[in-house]
């Protein structure tokens, strides 16, 4: 009795209420003639596309630099790296890797002044990260508005100025890992391949932490004095960990769009960095711990709720109330974290 | 909380629920119909004259209204004054002061009701749409393909 | 000398601005006439929202970001007030009246969450505000109509219940700015929303005369000495929200009349950025902030909103890139702010330490 009580508590009550609410629209479906394997294939096409942009927040979160609500500096990142590609040209599996390549190259060096600058305000980065991350989106909108692309593909018709709002990646690098061994599931596609590269880079991820490096970092997190003292230098972490952080959400855009079928520049970037932070926090990480189940069961529940959500209201209320539970859900997860007394570390 | 408190701030709260209450009473807005038409009270028949020129509220209509006509006028509160002049001849006008319950939005006022002198219960009723009969082509159905 | 340089410091943010501006202005070609008016109409408009910030800075919470929620109470109040068709002042007044209720609930709700997060209030704040703007909507597009009577069928959306996209504040409309008319040399003065501002700006100089007031200051200080000097430490931080909540409420009311229209789902989403970063071009930061710092501020942000676009096309002939310049500005000089607050922050703090260590830097 006493290990269920345990695991009860640490489960956390939000998150009993979300599993159990989730489960709930799963035993639905069927009733109101939802296709059950429909919304199964969307949930995990959703998964695929999302995944590594929840990954991305874990080393910032290990390496006590709190929730990286300037996930948007590494979306930029890859948005870049995808603009180049198809720039230059490239199409099929070259240009997803192309996009990738330098979408981690601009990661790494966006990360490393983002580390530097928070590596200066300890304690308030999570405010600072929100508007280093919506300041740079402004400057990049005027950047995607001068910089000298050429390719029509993507500039505005009529000899306009400037790049798209909306960039289509059909024809170059559209659902290439959706497709990549995807098979049929009664009926619906799955897509295994995207699936198969977010398990990849988890397991580096998680390899990564098992590495020296990788526990050093966690101890900067968790443990900041004995880190010092075990002669760990924590600035140094703290920078390593938000570059990864950084080169992980470039790359993480870079496999939403493949699904996603476009490229979102201008606004698109703004507020990416929220729903990943929830559903990182859904699958249980505090502000300053985050391990690779959290990722996992934070990415089913977060992108199960939000599509078999609007199914089930739909087809039983009729009614579309998807955007204002996706709001409240996601927000409410969020400040619970924020709200649960923790150890005080500095 | 000590009694004292409890008693300023049910105070404080009642002051306020009053306050809104006036607030409400006094800002109520109601949209006036004035109508020229002929209005039969009691088997009697008041008419308008050809050409009136009416102000409510000191404001003066832009156009005078002629018999069987309505016009809409916004006004805010319970109580409103009216003066009704014949056009021929502006000596000739009615001055009267009228109250308008709160709750009822839109006001028929009837111009001739006034002009006769009839009783003040006469002047000004609740104002009901007629209801609205769909032209038969809207009643069309429409066949599924 | 060093005079001069403290004083650039002090104030780099305004005095950037100020040069930014001065360039603007002649590039964009706006006459002058119509910037001073924009100017003065959007001072009697925006500042009461602006000054609502004040107490919570006072109080050592830092910019408060739930602002929010007393501009959505604010909006319900309005949105009764249309339904139940009160026209002019008194709808106004009774609108504010509504919203009292809302926001002082709204507030404690804050209050207590941000007590709950000692030291990350502000990021709180930033996700309090999202989260309620979903209830917001749940309330306003759905309960609105159905399970709360609406007597005005025509504020409805064509679906039946919840509230229209756009409401039409025709009835109120530019009521303050026209209850006590004074032109002087051609240019409309909004006195009775000055009066607004004046009154709200008395309240927060007799507030922080008072013993509630001086109590608010020492928590804004220092925390743990406030507490042992006897102060209810965390009730005055929320009754300091509960104010802030209140003022944004009237606040909102107050733009929203001299705009004209309510626009349901986003009048109120940016007023926390745009106030807030109005208050810091002023001169304030997160834990200091004065009415000038407010009206400054206004004067300041509102000059930048309308040149940029203009300015935009003629320098470098795209009106877009003046806008994204604009928002990089709003969103660049909070980030500012914020690193400028924990820079001083952390530099106090291993300032504190190395005296404990008796003056060495290098050890930790």
């Amino acid at each position: 009795m006493g290990h269920i009580k345990r695991f009860a508590a640490d489960f956390g009550l939000p998150r009993m209420i979300i599993a159990v609410y989730l489960l709930g629209l799963f035993l639905m479906a069927p009733m109101t003639g939802v296709s059950f394997s429909g919304a199964l294939s969307d949930v995990f096409t959703r998964i695929g596309m999302n995944g590594i942009l929840v990954l991305a927040l874990v080393p910032m979160i290990q390496s006590g630099c709190g929730l990286n609500f300037g996930l948007s500096l590494g979306v930029i990142a890859g948005l870049l790296g995808a603009t180049v590609s198809i720039e230059m040209g490239y199409v099929g599996v070259w240009g997803f890797v192309f996009a990738i390549l330098a979408s981690q190259a601009f990661g790494a060096i966006f990360g490393f002044g983002y580390g530097v600058l928070l590596n200066r305000v300890k304690g308030g980065e999570m405010m600072i990260a929100t508007y280093v991350g919506f300041s740079s989106v402004m400057i990049m909108s005027i950047a995607w508005l001068a910089l000298p692309f050429k390719s029509p593909v993507m500039i505005w018709g009529y000899g306009g100025e400037g790049l798209r709002t909306t960039i289509s990646v059909e024809g170059f690098w559209r659902h290439i890992l959706n497709d990549f061994l995807s098979f049929q599931l009664a009926g619906h596609k799955f897509p295994t391949g995207a699936i198969l590269f977010f398990l990849l880079v988890s397991l580096v991820i998680w390899a990564f932490f098992h590495l020296k490096i990788g526990t050093a970092m966690t101890a900067v997190g968790s443990n900041p004095i004995y880190a010092r003292a075990s002669g760990i230098d924590i600035n140094k972490m703290r920078i390593i960990s938000v570059v990864i952080s950084t080169m992980l959400g470039a790359m993480g855009i870079i496999v939403y769009q493949q699904s996603f079928g476009f490229i979102q520049l201008y606004d698109g970037p703004l507020y990416m960095a929220f729903p990943a932070v929830a559903a990182i926090l859904i699958g249980g990480a505090g502000v300053n711990k985050a391990s690779l189940t959290n990722v996992f069961l934070g990415v089913v529940l977060y992108q199960g709720i939000l599509t078999m959500t609007p199914l089930i209201f739909n087809a039983v209320l009729k009614l579309d109330m998807s955007d204002v539970i996706r709001i409240i859900v996601s927000n409410g997860m969020i400040l619970y974290a924020l709200t649960r007394k923790t150890k005080v570390l500095k | 909380m000590t009694l004292r408190s409890l008693i300023q701030r049910t105070g404080v709260v009642l002051g306020l629920l009053v306050l809104a209450a006036c607030l409400f009473y006094i800002g109520k807005g109601h949209t006036l119909l004035l109508d020229t038409n002929t209005i039969t009270i009691d088997g009697k028949e008041f008419r308008s004259l050809p050409s009136v020129t009416v102000s409510v509220d000191g404001k003066e209509l832009d156009f005078p209204m002629s018999r069987a006509e309505r016009v809409m006028v916004d006004v805010s509160g319970p109580e409103h004054t009216i003066v009704i002049a014949d056009e021929a001849d502006a000596e000739k006008k009615v001055e009267k002061n009228f109250t308008i319950p709160t709750f009822m939005d839109r006001v028929l006022v009837s111009i001739p009701a006034i002009l006769g002198s009839a009783p003040a219960e006469y002047w000004i009723a609740p104002f009901t749409p007629d209801p609205v009969d769909h032209a038969p082509a809207e009643k069309m159905q429409y066949y599924k393909e | 000398m060093k005079r001069l340089r403290l004083f650039f410091i002090e104030n780099a943010v305004v005095i950037l601005f100020v040069i930014l501006i001065s360039i603007a202005i002649p590039a964009s070609g706006l006459p002058g006439k119509f910037l001073l008016q924009e100017i003065l109409t959007r001072l009697g408009r925006s500042s009461f929202l602006v000054i609502a910030l004040l107490l919570p800075i006072m109080a050592g919470m830092g910019l408060n970001f739930g602002m929010v929620l007393g501009a959505m109470a604010g909006q319900i109040g309005l949105i009764f007030v249309m339904d139940w068709k009160i026209v002019g002042i008194p709808g106004l007044l009774l609108a504010m009246l509504i919203s009292l209720p809302i926001s002082i609930l709204l507030g404690w709700l804050c209050g207590s969450i941000m007590n709950r997060a000692k030291g990350r209030e502000m990021v709180t704040g930033f996700i309090l505000g999202f989260f309620m703007n979903g209830v917001y909507m749940m309330f306003a597009l759905y309960a609105m109509g159905s399970l709360i009577p609406v007597m005005n069928p025509e504020l409805l959306l064509s679906r039946g219940y919840g509230i229209r996209n756009v409401v039409d504040l025709a009835s109120v409309r530019q009521t303050l700015e026209t209850f006590i008319p004074l032109k002087v040399a051609g240019l409309n003065i909004p006195v009775l929303s000055y009066l607004f501002i004046a009154a709200v700006s008395a309240f927060i100089v007799w507030f922080r005369k008072t013993k509630f007031g001086q109590d608010m200051r020492a928590v804004g200080q220092n925390r743990a000495v406030a507490g042992a000097a006897g102060i209810a430490v965390d009730r005055t931080r929320i009754i300091a929200v509960i104010i802030s909540t209140v003022l944004a409420g009237f606040g909102q009311i107050i733009f929203l009349q001299n705009l004209g229209t309510i626009n349901t789902t986003n009048s109120h989403e940016q007023i926390g950025l745009f106030s807030i970063a109005t208050l810091l071009i002023g001169g304030a930061s997160v834990t200091e902030a004065s009415i000038c710092n407010a009206l400054i501020g206004v004067i300041l942000f509102h000059l930048l909103f309308l040149v940029a676009p203009m300015a935009g096309k003629n320098l470098i002939g795209s009106a877009m890139l003046g806008e994204y310049f604009r928002q990089f500005v709003s969103y660049g000089v909070i980030a500012l702010a914020l690193v400028l607050y924990e820079w001083k922050r952390v530099a106090q703090d291993e300032n504190s330490r190395a005296r404990l260590r008796g003056g060495r830097t290098d050890v930790p």
